[in-house]
């Protein structure tokens, strides 16, 4: 199945400065891909380019099978919602959501399902969008991009102002539209929710891809902690595929990359006291390919 | 163009522009009627009557219709109008993009050309009603107030016509520096300011005479509505010239507006 939204080697300057170096992306129907990053790493130019509201210097730019910034019929089955959407404050809520339900040419088919979902009532509807809260506002742009039921869902950082209830109706709603067979491309700073909704994760530094895949082939790639509690604190302690990170008497901290098998057969033959290996969240796997000690 | 774009600017411009229409047509009413009821004038007139009755006839001035139309020339009419057709320019592009509602409107299937297409659709009425409302203004006041002279209402309503011309003419550069900046504010500040520059240019040239050629560069040059309503005299040549100064800007703020990025909001 072709994906619904892809860059193939697509590169973004602003003047001097490079805000997409030759990126690769792509979401497919059925799919919830997050698209990680620091700030200013340009999860929202990329985002932008898709939508067709930037035109790419290079690259292949494919939004629902053509060219959004000169086709923009095919933005019919498009759902987006920008990092900080304007609504327009003196109509009240439910005439918002009718003025662009009319713009997408498309019935809000799904409103009541998504107004259900992220527990926006007949009363908010009816009320002036200038009365309307951070998390009332962030609620009614995610609603103007699902209500149409679109193919394929853009939304940057979603979560934005959303309590906790209100985050797990809009987690449910996301899957509930993957499982129905939309493409979702999802991008958020908080990592756990990534880690819960996310089938894929692509990852963005200084406009360059450093990473992409499943959750858990990302955290694959990236270290495991294991720590080794042996009897005779004297002892040199090596195993494959580790580096020592630290050392206190008998107990030892490593960090392993790669298979699991070589490093399991040597610590049988270590007879340690005591053993631990922890996977590396994402947040761990965010910090190593974005922290300071970051290549 | 898009039905609900344009249904959704008219009802932006539901209160607004009410009010701009009395207070431009309060303009012209007020301007008639202190005309007619100045002691000062009346004498004035009297007295020309008396004495240079025929000759005003012969060379066809009227000092209503000359008064008339100094109203249309006047800041306030400009002021009430250009608020209307220089702030719906300015808030078009760089005011939709700066609140970031430009781009949930343009991630839909609406093209740059008809977002653009639509605005047209409401500031082009928009500007002829608020010229018209000067012209009404004038009319109901010398219905109301009787005064000396006279003035042919198809002749007002032609000036009202001209007037709106000159207010899309604003309008025009206004949408120019709104499809270049990314905020409002900068847009407004450049439209006022070269508007400002050119209504005095065109006052403040005519004094030098190197250089009072320059004056006809201005919109403001083209728009004289003093011999049509004084003798009838449609001015074909200035409303040409005034339509095209209209229509420079909005073709190339359109060109602009289509060719940019949009990453702002």
């Amino acid at each position: 199945m072709p994906p619904a939204a892809q860059l193939r080697g697509v590169s973004k300057r602003f003047g001097s400065f490079v805000a997409l170096d030759a990126i690769d992306l792509a979401v497919s129907p059925g799919e919830i891909r997050g698209f990680l990053g620091p700030n200013g790493a340009g999860k929202t130019t990329a985002m932008r380019i898709l939508v067709g509201l930037l035109r790419a210097d290079g690259g292949e730019v494919s939004l629902l099978g053509g060219d959004p910034w000169s086709r923009p019929q095919v933005r019919t089955e498009l759902g987006f919602l920008p990092s900080d959407p304007g609504l327009y404050g003196r109509m009240r809520g439910r005439d918002l959501l009718d003025h662009f339900a009319a713009l997408s040419e498309r019935p809000p088919v799904l409103r009541e399902a998504a107004c259900a979902h992220l527990r926006m009532t007949d009363e908010d509807l009816a009320r002036p969008v200038r009365t309307y809260s951070k998390g009332m506002r962030q609620k009614l742009g995610v609603l103007q991009a699902v209500q149409h039921d679109p193919a394929l869902l853009i939304l940057d950082e979603p979560g934005e102002g959303l309590d906790p209830l209100v985050m797990s109706g809009l987690l449910a709603l996301l899957r509930d539209r993957r499982d129905a067979g939309r493409a979702i491309l999802f991008s958020s700073h908080v990592l756990a929710e990534v880690e819960a909704l996310c089938d894929t994760v692509t990852m963005i530094r200084d406009g360059a891809i450093v990473g992409a895949g499943t959750i858990g082939e990302i955290a694959q790639r990236r270290s495991r902690q294991v720590v080794v509690e042996v009897a005779d604190p004297v002892a040199a302690i090596e195993l494959p595929g580790c580096e020592l990170v630290d050392r206190a008497g008998g107990r030892a901290t490593f960090s392993h990359y790669g298979e699991l098998g070589p490093l399991l057969t040597a610590l049988a033959a270590l007879a340690p006291r005591d053993v631990r290996i922890q996977e590396a969240s994402l947040d761990e796997v965010f910090m190593e390919y974005y922290g300071e000690a970051a290549p | 163009m898009s039905g609900p774009l344009i249904r959704r600017l008219i009802a932006e411009q539901r209160v607004r522009m009410p009010l701009e229409f009395l207070l431009i047509g309060a303009w012209g009413f007020l301007l008639v009627a202190v005309f007619a009821t100045s002691e000062v004038f009346t004498a004035q007139l009297e007295a020309q009557a008396n004495e240079f009755g025929d000759l005003l006839d012969l060379v066809g001035i009227d000092p209503l219709a000359q008064w008339a139309s100094v109203g249309f020339e006047h800041p306030i009419f400009l002021l009430g109008g250009g608020l209307f057709s220089v702030g719906l320019a300015v808030r078009a592009i760089s005011g939709e993009l700066e609140a970031g509602s430009l781009a949930l409107a343009l991630a839909r299937p609406l093209s740059r050309g008809r977002w653009f297409a639509s605005h047209l659709a409401v500031l082009v009425p928009g500007c002829l009603l608020l010229g018209e409302a000067y012209a009404l203004g004038c009319l109901l006041a010398i219905g109301v107030t009787d005064p000396m002279g006279e003035i042919a209402p198809w002749t007002m309503l032609v000036a009202g016509a001209q007037g709106g011309l000159l207010l899309l003419a604003l309008g025009g550069l206004g949408f120019l520096f709104s499809a270049f900046a990314s905020e409002r504010g900068r847009a407004l500040a450049w439209s006022v300011g070269v508007i400002v520059v050119l209504y005095a240019a065109s006052f403040l040239l005519p004094l030098w005479k190197p250089i009072a050629g320059l004056a006809q560069a201005t919109p403001f040059a083209f728009f004289d509505p003093a011999p049509l309503l004084q003798r009838g005299e449609v001015a074909w040549g200035d409303i040409a010239v005034l339509a095209l100064y209209a229509l420079a800007p909005l073709s190339a703020a359109a060109v602009r507006f289509a060719r940019r990025d949009l990453a702002g909001g």
